[in-house]
């Protein structure tokens, strides 16, 4: 871990001329280096005289080469004893290479302040040989006015990340740092929330890191992670302090530095989301997306599913969001008043988690607790926010005698026991001597308030619940509402549209009654009969109607109006093939003689066989085309 | 006897039992509120109603209670932003479970008028305000009345359209013509109605502006400018739609967001 040593090395005041009040303060980032590893030395020169500090040196023992300086001018306005102080300087920075190991002495560094020359004192660094030690960069190249930030961008000049590189060293990095697998070949941004489940007011922790494949890098021009739902406690606010370190992800070296710690407390339930973070990373193997910023890499979008506390086990006075570990202590002072008087009781809540702005106030009748004045002190720390919140109250006692005041108490919720607890402390007794003063009684006050007050007069409260009305029950609730509702105008409908069903039905039967088709069946049903009782005169005739008949249907010819003789040939004009012709004939033809003479032709029961056969045919029969028909 | 049924009986021994000790320590809890009132623990006293409350215990003794609490606590040197909203909401649940509670409407009355004083501007409107026109057409009626109505619509019709379609004598398919068209503008009205109250009932929740001020905000959560944006404490809205923790509100003829921490939903029996 980088370590930022700031060695105040000299503080030169002088009394005199221009000398009189300007400082020279020396700087070095660390008090060790390895060898080849640099670091920076910074000369703060102010002057409140109008003689600017200029021509600035930096003399180093031999063993350390330097490069540099990088000048930038300073101005210091502070406001003492009544009246403005403005100071005028130069910020001086160089940055020193230590080439072989032992102790060196960097300083003192000089400076020309009108016609005279003032030095700081020189610290002492020690170099080691190889290695790598970790330590505080102690710049922020991000920032415009940081010298390294611009040294680092001229031609030629040694990047520090190379230098760590050529050292070689590389410290283990805690497990947080690790990533499974990389999102980008390039560089990329992980994001964690932990835990991913939580109530509400529990503390999680948001971490996130930054990751590059070509070396270090540094964050530059970054936007925060919306988190509109959560109350936040920053432990990290840039990765400027952080810690470097260098992890294997998918068998290639990346280096690493965390960008933000926060800790955040859900204010409500539900699935709260943490937004992604813009990151600029800067850096030697770094292509810029545009001007001043960097490599933009974004973190992912996180959620916490955040819930209520139970209900079971809540104690009373539970407030939502008071979840932690918590204690109670308590100093009340004085122990012995006059009534009317007041002590001041003093109540500490001390833990961790969210601290609560509230505690459980033993009231009574008699003793007044009015809003206290609060302090507090919170302290972020790498594992969980730690602190205290003290309640100062002037409690004033109007009745006298030796006075309980009670149990302070304070209801939370502890996440790591999965339950509810209660801070307790007694405030113990307080002895109230009769009050010597001539006051108005509080009942005579009250009186007197209680005809203004226009909430007087409300009633004493219930002791007893009384009976519930039986809540109403509504009609639309039960599913026969609607059924009922509907089923009258429905149900007359329907059956006003089954009847008229039923009549078309009808006469459609009766229509289909009347059709050729079945009018050919019912004749030749009717020989069949007649057949049956050798009544021969009616065969014929049927069997004449169930022929004529389907001849017209099918092939659309009035076989009664055309001569016997010339019938085949129209049939088969008409589309009937030969034989079935025939046929027809042959059928009307034995009617003929069945009808006039009786025993030449096919008996009445093979008629009806070669007539319904003939029928059937006929059924199948195509009618003419148009131009055979023609 | 069978180790299941042994099983059976003591699930259904301890389910009897725990309802019991529940209910037990509902009006227990109740009666510890009631004598945190009496010695002037008033903050205990609402802590052990809004533990009532948040156990889903619902009573209008026990509403009655707490917004007394509310109003003691707002008369008092510890007085709470908020707490006069909070009484206001209180008697307003206990007028919704027992209508016929004249001390709780009174109370609210009383309330409301006190907001009013207490905001030195505007009228006792300020925080009672006319219903929109749909509500108040729908409102005129119970919903169970408008049931009944469409249930006598339905029956005047069924009869009208029997006498129009199935009667052949010419007096009785004309009784049956109007008997039909009155049938059904009763139908389709009362039925409408009904329908538009059962959804009134079940799609929105009353509840009471528990902050001295809210702002409506729009459908992007910007702030909503003009007359009438600004919802006053214990003024009583429709909640519907919820979006996060902004809730959808019909102020009288006005509508908007709120955030859910501004409003008191009261609970009813649906």
């Amino acid at each position: 871990m980088k370590r930022h040593l700031a060695v105040a090395a000299a503080l030169l005041t002088f009394s005199v001329g221009a000398r009189a009040a300007t400082s020279v303060h020396l700087t070095v980032g660390q008090d060790h280096a390895a060898v080849g590893e640099s670091f920076q030395v910074e000369v703060s020169a102010l002057s409140d005289s109008d003689d600017n500090p200029t021509n600035a040196r930096l003399h180093v023992s031999p063993g350390l080469s330097v490069q540099g300086p990088n000048i930038s001018t300073s101005q210091q306005i502070s406001f003492t004893n009544g009246h403005f102080e403005r100071r005028r300087g130069i910020e001086v920075t160089w940055i020193v290479t230590g080439t072989k190991p032992g102790r060196f002495t960097v300083g003192p560094a000089t400076v020309d302040v009108g016609n005279a020359s003032l030095q700081s004192d020189a610290v002492t660094i020690e170099v080691v040989a190889g290695g790598f030690l970790q330590r505080n960069r102690g710049f922020d190249p991000s920032n415009p006015f940081d010298p390294f930030g611009l040294l680092r961008r001229m031609p030629n000049f040694p990047g520090l990340d190379d230098l760590e590189a050529q050292a070689g060293g590389r410290p283990s990095a805690p497990d947080e740092y690790t990533a499974a697998h990389a999102a980008d070949p390039m560089a990329f941004v992980r994001a964690t929330v932990t835990p991913t489940h939580a109530v509400v007011g529990q503390e999680v922790r948001l971490r996130i890191y930054a990751y590059g494949s070509r070396g270090p890098f540094d964050e530059i021009n970054s936007s925060e992670p919306s988190r509109a739902d959560f109350l936040s406690q920053v432990v990290v606010d840039s990765s400027y302090r952080q810690p470097r370190y260098v992890v294997p992800i998918d068998g290639t070296d990346w280096s690493v530095v965390k960008l933000r710690e926060v800790a955040i407390f859900p204010l409500h339930s539900g699935v709260l989301k943490v937004g992604s973070m813009k990151v600029g990373m800067r850096g030697p193997g770094y292509p810029e997306d545009g001007p001043l910023q960097g490599l933009v890499r974004y973190s992912p979008e996180l959620s916490v599913v955040v819930t209520d506390p139970p209900l079971a086990g809540r104690p009373p006075g539970y407030e939502l969001g008071d979840v932690g570990n918590f204690n109670l202590s308590a100093n009340v002072d004085p122990r012995r008043i006059d009534a009317g008087d007041a002590v001041s009781v003093k109540i500490r809540v001390e833990g961790s988690g969210n601290l609560p702005h509230t505690v459980k106030l033993p009231e009574q009748n008699g003793v007044d607790w009015p809003a206290p004045t609060t302090k507090e002190a919170i302290t972020p720390t790498s594992s969980a926010v730690t602190g205290w919140r003290d309640f100062n109250y002037v409690v004033r006692i109007e009745n006298p005698g030796n006075v309980d005041l009670g149990e302070v108490t304070l209801p939370f919720y502890d996440p790591a026991a999965a339950r509810y607890r209660v801070a307790r402390v007694r405030l113990g007794n307080v002895e109230v001597a009769p009050s010597q003063k001539a006051a108005v009684t509080p009942n005579a006050a009250a009186a007197a308030s209680a005809a203004k007050d226009p909430l007087d007069g409300l009633g004493p409260p219930r002791k007893q619940l009384g009976t519930m009305t039986a809540s109403e029950r509504h009609l639309t609730d039960t599913r026969s509402f609607w059924l009922l509702v509907a089923f009258g105008p429905l149900s007359v409908l329907g059956l006003r549209g089954v009847v008229e069903l039923s009549r078309r039905a009808r006469r459609r039967f009766e229509s289909r009654a009347r059709s050729t088709s079945t009018l050919v069946k019912k004749a030749l049903a009717e020989a069949r009969t007649a057949a049956s009782a050798k009544n021969v005169g009616p065969v014929a005739g049927a069997l004449e109607r169930a022929v004529y008949a389907s001849v017209e249907a099918r092939l659309g010819l009035k076989g009664r109006a055309t001569l016997r003789d010339r019938l085949r040939g129209e049939l088969v004009l008409r589309g009937a093939d030969d034989e079935l012709a025939k046929d027809i004939v042959t059928v009307l033809d034995d009617c003929d003689r069945l009808r006039f003479a009786e025993g030449t032709g096919l008996g009445p029961s093979e008629l009806v066989t070669l007539a319904t056969s003939v029928v059937a045919r006929l059924d199948r029969a195509r009618p003419p085309s148009r131009d055979r028909a023609a | 006897m069978k180790p299941a049924v042994l099983a059976s009986l003591a699930f259904l021994l301890l389910v009897a039992f725990g309802s019991v000790a529940r209910a037990d320590s509902n009006e227990a809890l109740f009666s510890e509120a009631v004598a945190a009132m009496d010695r002037g623990a008033i903050d205990d006293s609402i802590d052990r109603f809004e533990l009532l409350a948040d156990r889903g215990f619902s009573h209008p003794d026990a509403s009655y209670d707490r917004a007394l609490a509310y109003v003691k606590r707002a008369q008092s040197s510890r007085a709470k932003a908020g707490d006069l909203g909070r009484a206001a909401a209180a008697f307003s649940e206990a007028v919704l479970a027992r209508p016929n509670d004249a001390d709780a409407e009174r109370g609210l009355d009383r309330v409301r008028q006190e907001i009013v004083r207490r905001r030195a501007r505007g009228s006792a409107k300020d925080v009672d305000v006319r219903p929109s026109l749909g509500r108040a057409i729908i409102g005129v009626l119970d919903e169970n009345t408008w049931a009944w109505l469409a249930i006598v619509g339905s029956v005047a019709l069924s009869i009208g359209l029997v006498l129009r379609l199935f009667v052949a004598s010419p007096n009785a398919r004309l009784t049956g013509a109007v008997a039909a068209s009155l049938g059904a503008l009763v139908f389709f009205v009362a039925t409408g109605m009904t329908f538009a109250a059962r959804k009134d009932r079940l799609d929105y929740r009353p509840a009471v502006v528990v902050v001295e001020e809210a702002r409506l905000l729009d459908d992007n959560g910007v702030t909503i400018n003009g007359p009438g944006s600004i919802v006053p404490e214990g003024a009583e809205v429709e909640v519907g739609e919820r979006r996060g923790t902004l809730a959808h509100v019909e102020w009288g003829t006005l509508d908007g967001f709120l955030s859910l921490g501004q409003l008191r939903l009261l609970a009813v029996t649906r």
